[in-house]
């Protein structure tokens, strides 16, 4: 027997409100099968069980809010011995039964709108505190690079060319990709600043800004980007910017990010020079993509160019260290077969 | 399917792509990226959506004769000659 727990989905998440169940007593659940929705200060979000086994008990009734941590379902574990009847909670259950359950919402759209708009408030006082904080104790010094990107985009209209739109990828995806593995060759900037120094990560996991229609933004987290071929890692991004627009981000989409990357390659920005999300120490922002004029030898051509600019913590690293990852990252745009 | 009905087809498709942005409203003449606030990601979805819904090819190529919904209503008229 284990308790399925309420996981911490952030530095800054205290609580949680279950939404709904979406398992019941009795029901089998898998590693990964989703199990409640519970509503952060940022978003609702589907729970994954971490567990297999057989639901044994709910033990938070929809609509309670709970701290990080607390024992939201009891699971009979696959291989445990059986010992179900007596261990069940009744009591919890009966309560769970008794009070009039939240009405249950269609995932593309979970909430009334009174409700989207308390959210939306929410998670604009969230993103005010984070970024306020960012503001006040990160140093944030600035380096900037124009990197002509025409290899890039030449092997992506080839790629995309041959390809029907369940298969094409968006220029984020590759983008996404050499950032990772600039971060590997610069891993000064993959971490975590805390208790006065920084902490950093094994693992290059990407948080990824996702602008939400109506104002706001979610940053969920992609995992270890290093390791994705670049047509898994876009297809996994279709599928988390989707989860983030539609309100229905899981708990794994939340994981800590060690670096964040924001993208505005189509947008009518040249440049965003970003706020970096503590405890982060680094943010990346690409530019809109656009036709500049380059020297090449001794004659000027017209180049696809985006202006990277990266955001860091002038505790943890220097100017230098930004500068080495501009230049890691323009190399590796050089060679996009290679990403 | 008539001509108002692709229309009243493509915008429910834009409506899903992109909710809460306008889609039933945006006149026939605007351009739809800047109009729904649709990035690369959501404009990628509807071109899967029509290529869905139409049994069509919508080649990288093709993405300028979408821009609108006059043009995109255009295109699939093309597209069934």
């Amino acid at each position: 027997m284990a308790d399925l727990l309420l996981p911490s989905l952030g530095p800054d998440m205290e609580s949680g409100t279950v939404l709904e169940w979406r398992v019941g007593p009795g029901d089998r659940v898998q590693k990964g099968d989703i199990v409640a929705v519970v509503d952060t200060e940022k978003a609702a979000l589907d729970i994954e069980s971490f567990l297999t086994g057989r639901v044994e008990a709910l033990l938070v009734a929809p609509g309670t809010k709970v701290p990080v941590g607390t024992a939201l379902a009891r699971i009979k574990l696959e291989d445990a011995p059986a010992a179900t009847e007596l261990l069940r909670d009744s009591s919890v259950e009966e309560r769970v039964s008794s009070e009039a359950p939240l009405p249950v919402h269609h995932s593309s759209e979970r909430a009334t709108a009174e409700e989207r708009g308390e959210r939306a408030d929410r998670m604009r006082a969230a993103v005010a505190r984070s970024m306020s904080r960012s503001n006040r104790d990160i140093p944030h010094y600035f380096v900037s690079a124009d990197v002509d990107i025409s290899p890039l985009a030449t092997w992506l209209d080839g790629y995309n060319g041959i390809r029907g739109a369940t298969d094409r990828m968006v220029m984020s995806a590759p983008l996404l990709k050499a950032t990772a593995l600039a971060l590997r060759r610069v891993p000064e900037l993959n971490g975590t600043w805390s208790e006065g120094r920084l902490k950093r990560s094994e693992s290059l996991n990407l948080g990824v800004v996702v602008s939400l229609r109506g104002g706001g933004l979610l940053v969920p987290t992609l995992c270890e980007v290093d390791r994705l071929p670049t047509a898994t890692l876009m297809a996994t991004l279709r599928e988390v910017v989707r989860r983030a627009r539609s309100n229905t981000l899981r708990a794994s989409d939340l994981a800590e990010a060690s670096f964040t990357v924001t993208s505005l390659v189509d947008s009518a920005a040249d440049q965003v020079w970003g706020t970096i999300f503590p405890p982060q120490v680094a943010l990346v922002g690409f530019g809109r993509a656009r036709s500049s004029p380059r020297w090449i030898d001794e004659s000027v051509v017209s180049r696809q160019c985006v202006t990277v600019t990266l955001a860091a913590d002038h505790r943890a690293t220097d100017g230098h260290v930004g500068a080495r990852f501009l230049d890691a990252l323009g190399r590796l745009l050089e060679e996009p077969e290679r990403l | 399917m008539n001509a108002s009905g692709l229309e009243t087809k493509l915008r429910a498709l834009l409506g899903s792509v992109a909710p809460g942005a306008g889609a039933e409203s945006v006149p026939l003449e605007a351009d739809l990226r800047f109009e729904l606030d649709l990035d690369s990601m959501d404009w990628l979805e509807f071109c899967l959506a029509i290529e869905r819904e139409w049994k069509v090819a919508v080649p990288e190529s093709d993405y300028t004769r979408l821009a609108s919904l006059s043009s995109c209503l255009e295109y699939l008229e093309s597209h069934r000659r």
